[in-house]
């Protein structure tokens, strides 16, 4: 358990980032900016893949229903902007608000999960596909007065990117940021992911963690043992959801902007293939796995952008990283299901 | 226990559709010309989408694999350069044969994800759709030098995002000639739709169709009596992206245009919505729910993004509006079909 | 007369048990040959062997020789089986409910339409003549129905029909396995089936008939082996049937040492089943009552099938058990299972792997599971109540004192419970059950599976806790002589009803006849 889990997945990605690293440096892009860079990249994609352990835990599968989650942050932003809270109020109310939303979010959604049982994947997947026209309309709809955040021209439905500017864009990455030479380390913004992390970590070591984490080996033992297993689910549930939307105003904080309407649609899938990439299996994801696997997993893409800029074909690094995400989440559903054909034996 | 009527999804669709009409405020020939080109264009893909339901496999979403053999057999026809008809009947058995070959691995890789294969195709189409990618964006005018240089983009690199293929949308003009609506039209397309829709109907009444049926229900009484239960299953996958592929030529010549890196995203999508909003269920589905499917889902298709314009004066949420109902039919179903499932 | 079978010296073990010890049996031509048998007395493993079960190849297979019609075969898997001729009918129903019943009977066998068969696999299939053949399999049966309406639309009793009949149609049938066909059958139903076996038999069919009915099996068999214990105790010709020696046979006469001192049983009831209903797999039974005494050991036992699991398995939602059930004068709900283990009852079930532990976690997490309700001290900071975090020190320990006292053989308390051999696996469930001290505890075949001397270990266990804390325990097991050494009181169940509650008479035959629902008066 303690050692790290080397499959073909992982060894490509290492590979791919070795050749990528020493590409680098023949084209001459020197090393501390990608590193300063790399953690950046790091905790803004770090927390929406931490959001999704608790659910893992739980057995509920790894939440493809992003995007939901998503959507409780975003509503959130877009309230404190509407009511122009600035700087650290308004990233802390972003939170506050973001994280009731994703409790009324995330406790339809797990409704809808423990109604199926099993399917969790499929469903949430398209849950959250689903659930990405609704916010549309709402986004298009919806009564905000916020000239910065509306259509500039007629003045209806808000735009799809909402500049952070003046807002509390970049707030995080800027909050005691060390200078070391040319290396800078936003200590702020990676204490802030470690926060989550520990809190995260804390909780699977309580009581209800360690009895959640039991429900996908023997589900019916646990419920033999007096656990409500569809109140454990749905806590976890709604717990990742908080998660994902604090992810994503982490996020927006350092992308500057608010993406709305279809921006969270792939989400999911890029989160899901870095958990596993940092170990993670079906039930069973720790907080050094999204550590690990985030960084692995962005770093990689971080690198290839100036190196398929160099060989002329710019859209190379965007397909490989699509073929990567998705190879290896067909990677763990196969091995997955191989594993399962072993333990009938 | 409450028993799920068939004829609830399709009902709700057609009260929908015709609100949606009324919405619109468009005339009836609009409509139907609208829905004699969509007929053309996606009937196929709701057939090829059956097999799999029958294996037990739910829906497929790795037609769209089946789309992009069509599509790359097609990129070759205009890169060697046949004259039209002879160019036709080229890509449709390049396309079958690539179809064989890909819906062999589709069927090796989701034998392996048993449970899981709605999820694992939805992943290998997104994982074909990549690759695809690469060699046409990529590896075309780098590795692969083509024969006919208009095809790339002006940088020598990548097969350009759009292709005229005009010369094949006039391919059946002059034959049976019809008028539907607003459109002119030809009857062969529809006729070999409707050949198509016959012959996957005399499948479902074959030998092979009897053992899908029977894998479908219950795979490990399938394995006890005898039926080779991969094997199976991997013969409704490659059936269901030859169709695909049939389909997604269909679609190309009846729109004239090769749209080389999106003509095949979200078919998946919208195929399986219409399937299920014609009365399918992940574990039964039939020629009927396909064409009864095909009708409604594609008026509602039609008229939303009009009534959207009408009732909130922005196109956009009529768009949003489909959306929401493509996905959410594919929900509502996921909801009905899983829950009888555990009960 | 020619055998078709012929069985030699057939042994079978699951890890240490013999679950089958050098049985000989043969069958005749258009022989019906019963087989009868308590619980664990080998008869399943016996025809599994036979129809080529992947559950015994995965458990290492068996040893000994299988002649069919003389040949020396080697039975690899039910494929193999199926095509030496051996069909067989489960008591679960094996059967597609969303086809008809003429696509069940011809299951991979279809008839094809001869013009079409040059298509291979897409050949057009005959459903005229399937239907036909249908038919004509059902009416061997006896039954007349419409081959087109689909299974999952007919009883289960047709079903057990239509199961028989897809077996029948298969032309190379030689034997025919029927385990338990008749229990889901009412009396008229039953009679049907059986004449036409007779007839089936009559056409030279072998047919192997398992049953714990002794009245159906007296009626159509020719000859009857009796299992017990994993060996063939004795066996009887149709001249020589003796309903009451067979009943005899199968349970067994050993005189048990009475371990434990009887209480009186003038106690108050603790738990009381008022006329609950339970469904489970097909059936539905109506009408069950008991009461249980506050402190005393109850055994429930029954034959395989007979329901002595309902009450635990009802109560804690493993079935579905609707009713009054009364606790303490309060009434609970079964399946409440957050209320009814706060209540203080708690259920050890019989299958240990799937219900009772988490194989892949350590010894100490499975004996401290959730139990830290009544043990405040496992936890580090109790008022948090769920959200604290788990005391470790205290708990190791308490695990380590358990392990030592329960004598469970482990590593240390690190180890799996997946490692551990099934004797010291129940030991670590009823480490928890100790751990969580119920009022009221339900264990289901405590000693299944385990060797000889951690049974005793088990058994003294039990005993122990019931008299140092008073636990009422409630076990229900098909080991009779175990449970007549420490029950104070034994219930026997005859399908799925409280047939008799036996005080003190353990050693009376009535117990022994009971489990085959007859009584000393009927006889």
């Amino acid at each position: 358990m303690k050692r790290l889990r080397l499959e073909a997945p992982q060894l490509i990605m290492i590979s791919y980032l070795v050749i990528l690293a020493v590409s680098l440096k023949y084209i001459g892009i020197p090393y501390m900016d990608m590193i300063n860079d790399s953690l950046i990249k790091w905790v803004m994609n770090g927390v929406l893949v931490l959001s999704l352990v608790p659910m893992i835990n739980v057995g509920a599968g790894r939440n493809f229903g992003l995007p939901i989650g998503i959507s409780a942050g975003l509503l959130g932003m877009c309230i404190v902007l509407e009511f122009r809270l600035e700087g650290w109020l308004g990233f802390g109310v972003s939170i506050l608000i973001g994280s009731i939303i994703a409790i009324l979010f995330g406790y339809i959604y797990s409704i809808v999960l423990n109604r199926l049982k099993g399917n969790e994947e499929i469903v949430g997947t398209f849950a959250g596909f689903s659930f990405i026209p609704i916010m549309n309309l709402f986004w298009s709809l919806a009564p905000f007065k916020n000239r910065q955040m509306l259509y500039p021209v007629g003045g209806q439905g808000l735009r799809p990117k909402i500049n952070l500017d003046g807002y509390f864009g970049g707030i995080l990455d800027n909050f005691l940021k060390i200078n070391i030479g040319s290396l800078t380390i936003p200590l702020g913004l990676i204490m802030f992911f470690f926060i989550l992390c520990f809190m995260v970590y804390l909780f699977q070591r309580t009581r209800m963690g360690i009895a959640m984490a039991c429900i996908p080996e023997n589900e019916a033992f646990a419920k033999l043992s007096g656990i409500n297993i569809d109140r454990y689910r749905r806590i976890a549930i709604i717990f990742s959801n908080i998660l994902a939307a604090i992810g994503i105003i982490v996020y927006s904080q350092s992308y500057g902007f608010i993406h709305l309407y279809d921006g969270p649609f792939m989400m999911a899938f890029p989160a899901v293939s870095a958990i596993l990439i940092g170990g993670a299996t079906k039930n069973k994801a720790t907080v050094f796995n999204v550590m690990l696997g985030t960084y692995l997993y962005q770093t990689t893409f971080l690198l290839s952008v100036p190196v398929a800029n160099a060989l002329l074909i710019p859209e190379m690094s965007e397909i490989i990283r699509m073929i990567m995400t998705n190879g290896i989440i067909l990677y763990a559903f196969l091995y997955e299901g191989v594993r399962k054909r072993n333990e009938k034996v | 226990m409450k028993r799920y009527n068939e004829y609830y999804v399709p009902i709700f669709f057609l009260i929908l559709s015709i609100l949606g009409i009324v919405a619109a405020r468009v005339g009836f020939n609009f409509i139907l010309a609208e829905l004699y080109a969509r007929f053309v264009r996606n009937g196929i893909f709701l057939l090829a989408l059956i097999f799999p339901i029958m294996a037990g496999m739910g829906i497929n979403f790795s037609i769209t694999i089946g789309a992009i053999a069509a599509q790359i057999s097609m990129l070759i026809v205009m890169d060697i350069g046949f004259v039209p008809s002879l160019g036709f009947i080229i890509a449709i058995l390049l396309s079958v044969t690539l179809s064989i070959i890909f819906g062999n691995i589709i069927g090796n890789l989701l034998n392996r994800a048993k449970g899981k294969e709605m999820i694992a195709s939805m992943v290998i189409g997104f994982l074909g759709t990549s690759l695809y990618q690469i060699v046409f964006m990529v590896a075309y005018g780098t590795v692969i030098k083509p024969f006919n240089k208009d095809i790339l983009l002006t940088r020598g690199i990548g097969v350009k995002s759009m292709l005229d293929i005009g010369e094949y949308k006039d391919l059946f003009s002059n034959l049976l000639p019809i008028r539907i609506g607003d459109a002119e039209g030809s009857l062969v397309p529809i006729i070999i739709i409707i050949i198509v829709g016959i012959i996957v109907h005399l499948i479902t009444k074959s030998k092979i169709g009897y053992r899908m049926n029977s894998v479908g229900e219950n795979m490990y009484l399938a394995e006890k009596v005898g039926i080779h239960v991969d094997n199976t299953r991997k013969i409704a996958i490659i059936m269901s992206t030859i169709l695909a592929s049939l389909a997604q030529i269909m679609f190309i010549q009846n729109l004239g245009i090769l749209n080389v890196y999106t003509g095949h995203l979200n078919l998946d999508i919208f195929a399986s919505a219409a399937l299920l909003a014609g009365g399918a269920t992940f574990k039964k589905a039939n020629i009927k729910n396909a064409f009864i499917g095909i009708f409604l889902f594609h008026t509602l298709f039609i008229v939303s993004p009009l009534a959207g314009q009408n009732i909130f004066k922005n196109p956009a949420l009529g768009e949003y509006f489909r959306s929401c109902i493509a996905y959410g039919t594919i929900v509502f179903a996921l909801m009905i079909n899983l829950k009888i499932k555990t009960e | 007369m020619e055998y078709v079978l012929k069985v030699k010296r057939l042994s079978k073990n699951f890890n240490e048990v013999k679950a089958l010890d050098r049985v000989d049996f043969d069958l005749k031509k258009g022989e019906i040959h019963g087989i009868i048998g308590a619980n664990g007395s080998g008869k399943s493993t016996f025809v599994n062997i036979l129809f080529g079960s992947k559950y015994i190849r995965d458990t290492g297979g068996y040893e000994g020789e299988i002649f069919i019609e003389n040949k020396k075969l080697d039975i690899k898997n039910t494929h193999h089986a199926m095509k030496y001729g051996i069909g067989m009918v489960h008591q679960e129903l094996a059967l597609l409910g969303e086809l008809d019943i003429s696509s069940n009977i011809k299951i991979n066998r279809e008839n094809i339409i001869d013009k079409t068969k040059l298509l291979g696999d897409f050949a057009l299939v005959d459903r005229e003549k399937n239907e036909t053949d249908a038919k004509k399999a059902l009416s061997k049966v006896g039954v007349d129905i419409n081959p087109r309406i689909k299974v999952k639309d007919i009883s289960t009793n047709l079903k057990q029909f239509v199961e028989i009949a897809r077996e029948i149609d298969n032309d190379k049938l030689k034997i025919l396995i029927l385990d338990e066909p008749t229990s889901s059958l009412n009396i008229e139903e039953t009679k049907i089936l059986l004449s036409n076996l007779k007839e089936l038999a009559n056409t030279g069919i072998s047919i192997i008939f398992i049953s714990h009915r002794l009245e159906e099996i007296v009626d159509i068999c020719h000859r009857v082996t009796i299992f017990r214990d994993g060996r063939v105790v004795s066996r009887y010709d149709k001249e020589d049937f003796d309903i009451n020696k067979m009943a005899m046979d199968m349970i067994g006469k050993e005189i048990v040492q009475v371990s434990k001192k009887r209480k009186n049983n003038d106690k108050e009831n603790i738990l009381s089943f008022k006329n609950v209903e339970v469904s489970y797999g097909y059936g539905h039974y109506k009408n069950i009552s008991l009461d249980i005494k506050k402190g005393e050991i109850l055994g429930i036992t029954g034959l395989a099938g007979h329901g002595q699991e309902i009450f635990g398995y009802g109560l804690m939602g493993l079935y579905d058990m609707k009713g009054e059930v009364i606790f303490k004068e309060e009434k609970i709900i079964p399946g409440d299972m957050e209320r009814i283990i706060q209540e203080g009852i708690y259920l050890l079930p019989d299958e240990r792997k799937e219900l009772g532990l988490f194989l892949n976690r350590s010894v100490w997490k499975n004996l401290v599971f959730e139990s830290y309700d009544g043990q405040n001290r496992f936890l580090k900071y109790p008022a948090l109540g769920k959200l604290s975090p788990l005391n470790h020190k205290a708990i190791r320990k308490y695990s380590n004192k358990m392990v030592e006292k329960l004598n469970i053989k482990v590593k240390d308390i690190d180890q799996k419970v997946m490692d551990l051999s099934g004797g010291n696996q129940q030991k670590v469930c009823i480490g928890r059950a100790i751990t969580i001290d119920p009022e009221v505890l339900f264990v289901g075949e405590p000693t299944r599976g385990i060797d000889l001397y951690s049974k005793e270990i088990i058994l003294d266990l039990l005993l122990e806790l019931n008299e140092e804390r008073n636990t009422t325990i409630i076990i229900f097991s098909g080991e009779i002589s175990e449970l007549k050494r420490v029950c104070d009181r034994i219930v026997v169940m005859y399908r799925n009803q409280v047939f008799k509650i036996f005080d003190d008479d353990f050693e009376s035959e009535e117990l022994s006849l009971a489990l085959s629902g007859r009584s000393l008066e009927r006889v």
